[in-house]
């Protein structure tokens, strides 16, 4: 069952925190997929941003929101942890998983390497989640001028890259 | 926006929500791992509220919430006037920020100066900030680019001075771009478009004394831009000391080398996150004897004459350099290594230092 934000309400106990997983952890996971291009970089970074809503929970008023926006947070983070655990940089922006898709996306999913971590993250939230332009500035805490810029160039980058 | 642009987005959107469908989980497995980290982290917050059984712990609680919640609140309000600057903000989050030197430069209207690196290098550039009575406003975004100005939007030429810019329109947002190379643009974003022209002026001083204003300097940027590099958020020029009266390598230009970018950095770990924002492997190797790393590009042949390469070590000192080149490689790169001596490097530090900035936990600089 799909938890509405309003009926969500904050959260009291590990109950309440299973309910708010079972509906929200694939949202989240795909969310951080797409950012991290990794599955087991996303998982990580969702299973901390549980553990943080539930630390967090009686300061939260909305659970989802926060999710999202920790989530997306963590996606920087745990990027960076794996960087520097392997003291071997490979491609610090997440080497995009093989999926099967139709070549002219396919093309699209491995370009989306080359964006910086917080282009991709704003085109994510953009086109993925369908957030409006404020909305997405208020999940990466950046100005909505600044995050116009992002999308912009993200996508004018994106079009080089499938243009080559 | 041009059907071309609306088809690509599309496309975009095509393309995650895609790969948003692949991605399938099994919800038990990774609840169970949280419970058992919540036990392991503490007992959960609310069994210890209800255990208390004396009601006069909880009026106390609840006075000592309400006495602490009004002080937060004042300070909070305080915070809002007469607290920290943005860029003081960024700094006590842990962002990796410093002033340029000089810290403040007043136009008679009290705008002033800073910018900030992000740690993930994504390019946020240099940040111009207005003093306004007791704290900062943010007002620009100053950053470089190889995106051209977007033909599709509505634009005009927009003059400072004697430098002419092409003006974009966002809803709500100006955002003006400068040619500064074969493919390579600043772009000021203002969230007020009636504060582009202070903006732009200011840039001019700005630039004076960051080295913005030489063409052969605005070369040196575009070859950044065309590396990808967007690490190019402080411009100090990497130039001897004033009175350095002894004739060094660093006399001679560098561009001859390739090189690009140099990261000082308080650690390697900074250096390496700023160089590998690039991509690239990096591998172990030593510099001078010092232990550092090379960057490669797998899918560069070494045999390239337009070899990209990046190599980090480790200073006497404890500093790290990072240094980037986009032509002859690792050969090249370690060519320059040689010729940079730590001693010239911390007389370097020490001067910007003197000039007002303010931390140096990340400086890149740009040589030509």
């Amino acid at each position: 069952m799909k938890i509405d934000e309003a009926q969500a309400g904050p959260l009291k106990t590990t109950e309440d925190l299973e309910r708010l997983y079972r509906a929200e952890h694939l949202p989240m996971l795909r969310l951080a997929r797409l950012i991290t291009g990794s599955t087991a970089l996303a998982e990580e970074a969702v299973q901390d941003a549980f553990i943080s809503l539930y630390q967090h929970r009686q300061s939260v008023d909305s659970p989802k929101a926060y999710l999202r926006r920790i989530v997306t947070n963590n996606c920087y983070s745990v990027q960076r942890r794996h960087a520097i655990e392997r003291g071997k940089i490979e491609v610090v922006g997440g080497r995009r998983e093989a999926v099967a898709l139709p070549p002219e996306l396919d093309e699209t999913w491995h370009a989306l390497e080359v964006l910086s971590p917080k282009q991709r993250t704003a085109l994510v939230l953009r086109f993925y989640e369908d957030l409006s332009l404020q909305a997405v500035a208020d999940v990466m805490d950046e100005r909505l001028g600044t995050v116009k810029s992002l999308i912009h160039r993200g996508l004018k980058q994106l079009q080089k890259e499938v243009g080559r | 926006m041009r059907r071309r642009d609306v088809d690509f987005e599309n496309r975009v959107s095509d393309t995650l929500r895609s790969v948003g469908d692949q991605t399938t989980a099994e919800p038990e497995d990774g609840f169970l791992e949280i419970t058992q980290r919540l036990n392991n982290i503490e007992r959960p917050a609310e069994v210890v509220a209800t255990e208390s059984r004396l009601p006069w712990l909880s009026a106390a609680a609840l006075i000592l919430l309400l006495v602490g919640g009004g002080l937060f609140f004042t300070i909070g309000s305080d915070l809002t006037t007469t607290g920290p600057s943005p860029v003081e903000q960024l700094a006590e989050a842990g962002e990796p920020v410093y002033f340029l030197p000089p810290a403040d430069i007043d136009l008679g209207d009290g705008t002033t100066f800073y910018s900030t690196e992000p740690e993930d290098n994504s390019g946020s550039g240099i940040v111009i900030g207005r003093r306004i009575e007791d704290g900062f406003d943010m007002i620009s975004l100053i950053t470089l680019t190889s995106t051209e100005p977007d033909p599709i939007q509505p634009t005009v030429d927009f003059s400072v001075g004697d430098r002419t810019l092409t003006r974009e329109r966002f809803e709500g947002t100006g955002v003006v771009s400068e040619k500064v190379g074969a493919d390579s643009w600043i772009e000021y974003t203002v969230e007020d478009s009636a504060q582009l022209t202070d903006v732009v002026e200011a840039t001019s001083i700005v630039g004076g004394e960051l080295r913005f204003a030489p063409t052969g300097e605005r070369e040196v940027l575009a070859t950044i831009s065309d590396l990808g590099a967007v690490a190019v958020s402080s411009l100090a020029h990497f130039r001897p000391p004033d009175d350095h009266t002894e004739p060094t390598d660093h006399d001679e230009p560098i561009g001859g080398l390739g090189f690009n970018l140099v990261t000082l950095s308080a650690s390697q770990e900074n250096a390496l996150l700023s160089i590998g924002a690039l991509g690239g492997v990096l591998t172990e190797t030593t510099v001078d004897g010092h232990p550092g790393y090379i960057l490669r590009f797998p899918e560069q042949s070494p045999e390239s004459g337009d070899q990209v390469a990046g190599l980090v070590w480790t200073l006497p000192s404890g500093q790290a350099v990072g240094v980037i080149s986009n032509v002859g490689g690792e050969a090249a790169l370690r060519e320059f290594a040689a010729d940079l001596r730590p001693v010239d490097l911390e007389t370097w530090v020490a001067t910007l230092e003197d000039a007002g900035a303010q931390d140096f936990e990340s400086l890149n600089a740009i040589a030509d």
